[in-house]
């Protein structure tokens, strides 16, 4: 067993103001906590600290201090979405993952071959860390609470903090501070009185003297670290679906700052994908402007797809076209509808399914920036009447058309989606000009299953200007000439 | 001419690709077709290059057409002649555009990606800005592709970052009069004339539909079609097709 153990310092303040910290104005801003008529700062960003704000100061000594301080009361229930969405995401390295009291634990021992060791899995886990705009710290160690210490000590003090071995696992914890432990004050205080205020005093007592002192808890803890007595953990469950908001704490006007937060929602739902083994075909942006407006933007994407990249490209490409009506308050971003996804093997030299994917990527660009409905394909369809001879291939369908053998037959390049009727001066039609014949007729009489039957004779025709069209004289009915091509 | 500087692809004429610096298309570059008509043979000179077996693939080549036509345009490419040209369908995507800043950007957007062996676009502005079509030239530098612009004649007055440009006359007997305005090396002299479609039509010797001499209250063509009167095929060169007008008379 091999944990990793991330943990997050900067929980309840990132929980709130991910977007805002590194990208907006220099705010000093903390979270409050506390009876409502004496709050105090429960943490302070890194330019409130600057002001000389420390935590469990009260809120108004740390308003003295810096004039535009924003103040934002603590939301339990923010922290622990956030530690939701952080085990979900980190879902996508192994099944065993759990939520820590500021953080998360996961077991890798099973996962290492895949990702290539510990070095390059925790340098994804710092990436995505990174993207996510988390502020994390890494603790690796064969038990999941020594772990997770080692991620505190590794925060509030420097040096490695790893190790592999549960025999080495009592010299490596000795130095961390008790205040690391999360015990409550009264066990902590008579602790410190007594002088004991690392790991290494601690295993130095007798242990039944602590144990009838201090109660169970504390020795209990500590044989759970040092792998000495069972540690059982449930694992955190994924859910189904995938639904992501965020409140920013400005208004955004500009589309270019937008980017910001969304790429954090995207890369939270590829880890999401990741952990599920699946892909989205379409994704939704919501964003809210004030208390009724919202504007919903819908991307689809013809096969699925789970990198965060592709995905903001798309919604770059819609959002720049299409400014949105006003400043933006909230993000909401939502997967409806998920499918299984199916990983492709890389290969050295420039193979069709790169080609394949090139193109697809381009013209879903284009889609969707145009619309789905405008970039199409087409294909041969087994229809003798030449409207039908042809189908707009927008979902690119894998099987093979069986066309009609009208290998020898004119057929024009240009096709006109309706025949257009022509004019006719003494029975000859006219188009641009008197048209004169060169080829036909080709008589063409089908379609009598399916309520639109034809019965036309098509001639090659040309008219002064030398443009040679596809005409067709409808003998049933009216006896009409129609345009329906060029021969281009 | 002198050997072009990129690969080409062969035009499927050789008459023309005598003319095209290179022995063909400029790969990559862009190439301005200026016409004014409609179905005067202006598309089957660029679907014979692409259709033609020697312009077989390299592996690793990008093989897709993009094609980029205006939104309200009447008509669309059809799959059945293409097919017969050689085009493969599968490798065909049509884009249809509301306005010209869209076509110019799906078309960059196409050339830029290197998905594209060759993005066609049709524009039926007189004027377009040549900042734009300074960047369509960058981005089929960049994606290494075929830009053909097709354009309206006028647009033949005002200057282009084109590396090659084509003025295409019709003819009387269906062929077409290629005037090269602009090309890479020395400036052409003299106009090219092809057949570039391939309709039986145009390339046999012409038929002529034989009337009866006395007209009668049923039309002519009634008669023909409903079997009493067949068409007779007359082996003459100098005689074409007879116009509507002239049989009734």
């Amino acid at each position: 067993m091999l944990w990793i153990a991330v943990y997050l310092p900067e929980l309840s303040l990132q929980s709130h103001a991910r977007g805002a910290l590194g990208h907006m104005p220099q705010i000093p801003l903390v979270i409050s906590d506390g009876v409502a008529s004496r709050p105090h700062v429960h943490a302070a960003n890194a330019c409130a600290r600057e002001a000389g704000i420390t935590p469990l100061m009260p809120v108004a000594a740390a308003q003295a201090r810096a004039a535009q301080l924003l103040v934002v009361p603590r939301e339990p229930a923010k922290e622990q979405e956030t530690l939701q969405d952080l085990a979900t995401w980190l879902s996508q390295f192994t099944p065993m993952v759990c939520a820590e009291p500021a953080g998360a634990s996961l077991e890798i021992a099973s996962s290492l071959r895949l990702f290539g060791g510990i070095a390059p899995l925790a340098g994804r886990i710092r990436a995505g860390m990174r993207s996510l705009e988390l502020l994390a710290s890494l603790g690796i160690a064969p038990t999941p609470r020594a772990a997770y210490l080692l991620a505190r000590a590794a925060h509030y003090m420097s040096g490695i903090r790893m190790c592999r071995e549960p025999a080495q696992l009592r010299e490596r914890l000795a130095d961390i501070p008790l205040a690391l432990l999360d015990w409550p004050h009264e066990i902590v205080q008579p602790l410190a009185a007594l002088g004991l205020v690392r790991v290494r005093d601690l295993l130095a007592q007798p242990r039944a003297g602590l144990r009838r002192r201090f109660g169970d808890r504390v020795i209990d803890d500590l044989d759970r670290a040092l792998g000495q007595a069972p540690d059982p953990r449930v694992p955190h469950r994924v859910p189904e679906d995938f639904s992501a908001s965020t409140d920013l704490l400005f208004d955004i006007i500009d589309a270019e700052r937008l980017f910001i937060p969304v790429a954090r929602l995207l890369s939270q739902m590829e880890g999401f994908l990741r952990a599920r083994g699946a892909a989205a075909n379409e994704i939704v942006l919501e964003l809210k402007h004030n208390r009724t407006l919202k504007t919903r933007h819908a991307f689809g994407s013809r096969h699925p797809q789970r990198h965060a990249g592709e995905w903001l490209r798309l919604i770059r490409e819609r959002l720049t076209a299409q400014p949105f009506p006003e400043a933006v308050m909230a993000l909401k971003l939502s997967a409806p509808s998920l499918v299984a996804y199916q990983e492709q093997t890389e290969s050295w030299l420039p193979t069709p399914d790169v080609r394949q994917e090139k193109w697809q990527a381009l013209l879903e660009r284009v889609a969707s920036r145009l619309g789905n409905k405008r970039v199409f394909g087409i294909r041969e369809h087994s229809d003798h009447r030449p409207e039908y001879a042809w189908r707009p291939d927008i979902d690119r369908p894998k099987t093979a058309c069986t066309p009609l053998a009208t290998a020898d037959k004119p057929r024009p390049l240009w096709l006109l989606t309706e025949p257009r009727a022509l004019v006719s001066i003494d029975g000859a039609p006219q188009h641009h000009g008197a048209l004169s014949l060169l080829a036909g007729p080709e008589r063409i009489e089908t379609g009598w299953w399916d309520g639109r039957p034809v019965a036309r004779d098509y001639f090659v025709a040309k008219n002064p200007q030398q443009e040679i069209c596809w005409i067709f004289r409808d003998y049933r009915l009216e006896k009409k000439w129609y345009l329906h091509g060029y021969f281009s | 001419m002198a050997a072009g500087s990129g690969e080409e692809i062969h035009s499927g004429f050789d008459a023309l690709d005598r003319e095209l610096a290179g022995g063909g298309w400029a790969k990559p570059g862009v190439t301005e077709i200026l016409c004014n008509h409609t179905g005067i043979g202006e598309l089957s000179l660029l679907m014979k290059g692409l259709g033609s077996k020697a312009n077989a693939v390299r592996p690793g080549d990008a093989v897709h057409l993009m094609w980029v036509m205006p939104h309200t345009q009447a008509w669309i490419p059809y799959a059945p002649a293409l097919s017969q040209c050689g085009i493969d369908l599968r490798h065909l995507a049509i884009v249809r555009t509301q306005s010209t800043d869209e076509a110019l950007w799906a078309a960059e957007q196409g050339l830029k990606s290197g998905a594209c062996r060759a993005v066609l676009l049709r524009m039926n502005e007189a004027w377009v800005n040549p900042l734009s079509l300074r960047r369509l030239q960058q981005a089929a530098m960049a994606g290494n592709s075929i830009l053909w612009l097709m354009r309206p004649l006028v647009a033949a007055q005002s200057p282009s970052p084109a590396g090659t440009r084509i003025v295409l006359t019709p003819q009387d007997s269906g062929a077409l009069t290629l005037e090269l305005l602009k090309r890479r090396g020395l400036p052409a002299g003299k106009s090219i004339r092809l057949v570039t479609r391939s309709l039986a039509c145009l390339t046999r010797e012409p038929r002529v539909v034989r009337a009866p001499a006395k007209t009668s209250s049923i039309g002519w063509l009634d008669r023909v079609l409903s079997g009493t009167v067949f068409p007779v095929e007359e082996k003459s060169a100098n005689v074409r097709a007879r116009s509507f007008t002239r049989e009734r008379g």
